[in-house]
């Protein structure tokens, strides 16, 4: 079921603007990636919006006197935890359940973008069955349309590097390649933690953010390393997108890329 | 929850990076064993080591390298010719060795990705097709005389016909080229070497990627298509003389066509075995016969009909009064063609319990070949 729900309509629709924009598969990824970011906008304003107001909650005086008043005693501190969320109109999954609706979409993005390379013949096998005519049916007054099998297999070439292969720069005087693509997708994971993550005036929340901090751009960099640079082009759109999405929900400060005090973003209209 | 164990967090992180990877298959095998016979010997390639193996009773030969390298992946036939056996890897090395001690006689190192179809040899030449797009002409010392760019991933072997190339590419084009001819003009290639050969006698637009290997016949050239179409096609001028596709009807097909006096049998990776009139194309049983299990790998002909491997792991002969009969079955799925040698038939299912096995056409295991290590 998740092959036909997720996987096999990712391959057809990366197929099909593949051969809209003229067979660039890596041109065709990115594009792929940011429409898949916009039609999850929705859910990640409400996730963003969420997790403020249950960070806001943290400092609400009503609830530090909750947690005073029932220190001891756990099992009336939750009681109390959820009549204060339903008084404050307060969704604690809000801020988790977007993420779990997109975490099958982009697992499936990932995988459909591996699975349309097709650069070995097991990969090749896997793939063909899965490609359906059905959407250049569909668009079928777009003139120039081709048949999708005919698209197979795929330009790989994108600017220096090949897609289905993982991404080297080769530099005369130098030996070795240079994994340009996996330090500027560990550039960016970097960036985009440091400028959404918001300070905490809990210590051991910094503690956490911190190790997140060096982490998970340290782990992205390792995909974009060891994996082919098509997948490392998703990570790159994918997080170059995130920035700008906080940006436009206004939640991005530059300052916050400085070693230092972080400074928080508070909207007009918001209550620290 | 208290987080205060950095290594902790750190080992969590590296296990999810781990399981991430592990989506991918990187590291896992990419294809099937690639695998020929000449005179006594097999060669096959599965992975990191290449392997000759005594035809008589599946006992080792040799095998490259002699010291394992994990690193190392190959999976195109071998080719045995005039002493030495030549194959290509996922490295984008073609290796000649000593066909009787597996001792490195040359390598060639131009091409610029890997090796996926297996090289066709003769009179002291190797044609050596390759993912980058061209198809390498090399002589028995292992020189690049000329090569020839077709414009898309070269997965099918050429054949030789009366010293005319024919070649099927991914680019859709079947191609013919003149052996007779040394070229005269090289041209330039983009590395800067003189080794271009741009000059063909004919090719032919198929309409969709092959990556099956063509098999000539009688001046005949017979082709299949990802799309589910099988091509005739004359030698001489490149002109269709008739395909057949069963109304759309076909799957991909992968397999080289087998031709069993004036019937050619082919088979899709549906499981839809078919066969046609040489002369003429036309369907020669009524439907299909359905084998239960995609074929991927080309059938071998043996005396008693066609013998075919489904993914399912199943060995069924079938002959022309489609009459099936069931030979064996494996856990493994089957996607090696197959071959022959005497009267046995040679699977590779590349699983634990043998890389090669050989089976009479009773069903009976001859002997099977299981690496050392």
């Amino acid at each position: 079921m998740w092959e036909s729900l997720i996987i096999e309509p990712f391959i057809n629709a990366l197929l099909f603007i593949y051969d809209l924009i003229g067979e660039n598969f890596g041109l065709a990824i990115i594009l792929f990636t940011i429409i898949i970011k916009l039609v999850t906008w929705p859910l990640m304003s409400k996730q963003i919006k969420s997790s403020r107001a249950l960070q806001e909650m943290q400092s609400d005086p009503d609830w530090i006197a909750i947690q005073t008043k029932y220190k001891n005693d756990k099992d009336k501190l939750a009681q109390e935890q959820m009549k204060f969320y339903q008084e404050k109109g307060i969704s604690p999954f809000a801020s988790c359940l977007p993420t779990l609706i997109q975490f099958p979409i982009i697992i499936g993005l990932y995988q459909g973008i591996i699975q349309t390379m097709g650069n070995a013949p097991l990969q090749m096998l896997n793939l063909i069955p899965k490609i359906s005519p059905w959407l250049t049916n569909v668009f079928s007054f777009i003139p120039g349309l081709k048949e999708p099998l005919s698209l197979i297999p795929l330009n790989s070439q994108f600017l220096w590097m090949d897609i289905g292969r993982p991404e080297r720069i080769f530099i005369p005087g130098i030996s070795f390649g240079i994994p340009l693509l996996a330090i500027i997708v560990a550039a960016t994971s970097f960036i985009q933690t440091k400028l959404i993550s918001p300070p905490s005036g809990d210590s051991q929340a910094n503690q956490m953010s911190g190790m997140m901090n060096i982490y998970m751009p340290l782990l992205m960099g390792w995909f974009a390393y060891s994996l082919a640079s098509g997948l490392a082009l998703y990570f790159l759109a994918s997080n170059l997108f995130s920035i700008f999405q906080y940006a436009v929900l206004g939640r991005v400060n530059i300052k916050n890329l400085l070693p230092g005090k972080k400074v928080e973003v508070i909207k007009k209209g918001e209550r620290k | 929850m208290q987080l205060k164990n950095k290594p902790v967090t750190f080992l969590l992180i590296s296990i999810l990076a781990l399981m991430i990877s592990g989506c991918t298959n990187v590291g896992a095998a990419s294809s099937w064993p690639g695998f020929s016979v000449q005179d006594d010997a097999g060669y096959l390639s599965f992975g990191a080591q290449t392997y000759a193996i005594d035809m008589n009773n599946g006992s080792l030969i040799w095998k490259y390298p002699a010291e394992l390298d994990r690193t190392r992946q190959a999976y195109s036939a071998p080719q045995a010719v005039n002493g030495i056996v030549v194959f290509g890897d996922y490295s984008n090395n073609l290796v000649a060795v000593n066909a009787e001690n597996g001792t490195e006689t040359w390598r060639y190192t131009g091409a610029q990705d890997r090796y996926v179809a297996s090289v066709a040899a003769s009179d002291s030449m190797v044609y050596a097709p390759n993912t980058d797009g061209y198809v390498y002409v090399l002589n028995s010392d292992g020189d690049l005389e000329w090569k020839f760019k077709t414009a898309g991933p070269n997965w099918s072997k050429p054949v030789i016909d009366a010293q005319t190339l024919l070649y099927a590419s991914m680019d859709h084009f079947l191609y013919a080229i003149d052996l007779n001819s040394s070229p005269t003009e090289l041209e330039l290639d983009k590395d800067g070497s003189r080794t271009l050969r741009t000059d063909y006698l004919w090719k032919t637009d198929l309409g969709m990627a092959v990556i099956a290997d063509p098999v000539v016949e009688d001046g005949i050239v017979y082709v299949a298509t990802i799309e589910g179409k099988l091509f005739a096609v004359e030698a001489n001028s490149g002109e269709i003389v008739w395909s057949f596709d069963n109304g759309g009807d076909l799957g991909a097909i992968w397999g080289s066509p087998v031709i069993d006096d004036s019937v050619i049998f082919f088979a899709d990776i549906n499981g839809d075995v078919y066969t046609v009139e040489k002369g003429t194309g036309k369907q020669f049983w009524p439907s299909p016969f359905n084998a239960g299990g995609g074929i991927v790998g080309g059938g071998v002909q043996t005396n008693d009909g066609i013998v075919f491997a489904t993914d399912e792991g199943k060995l069924f002969i079938i002959n022309q009064e489609k009459e099936p009969k069931t030979l064996t079955s494996f856990e493994n799925a089957i996607y090696s063609p197959l071959s022959i040698y005497g009267e046995n038939v040679l699977v590779a299912p590349a699983s634990e319990e043998g890389l090669l096995s050989a089976y009479d056409l009773e069903g009976f295991e001859e002997w099977s070949f299981v690496p050392a290590e």
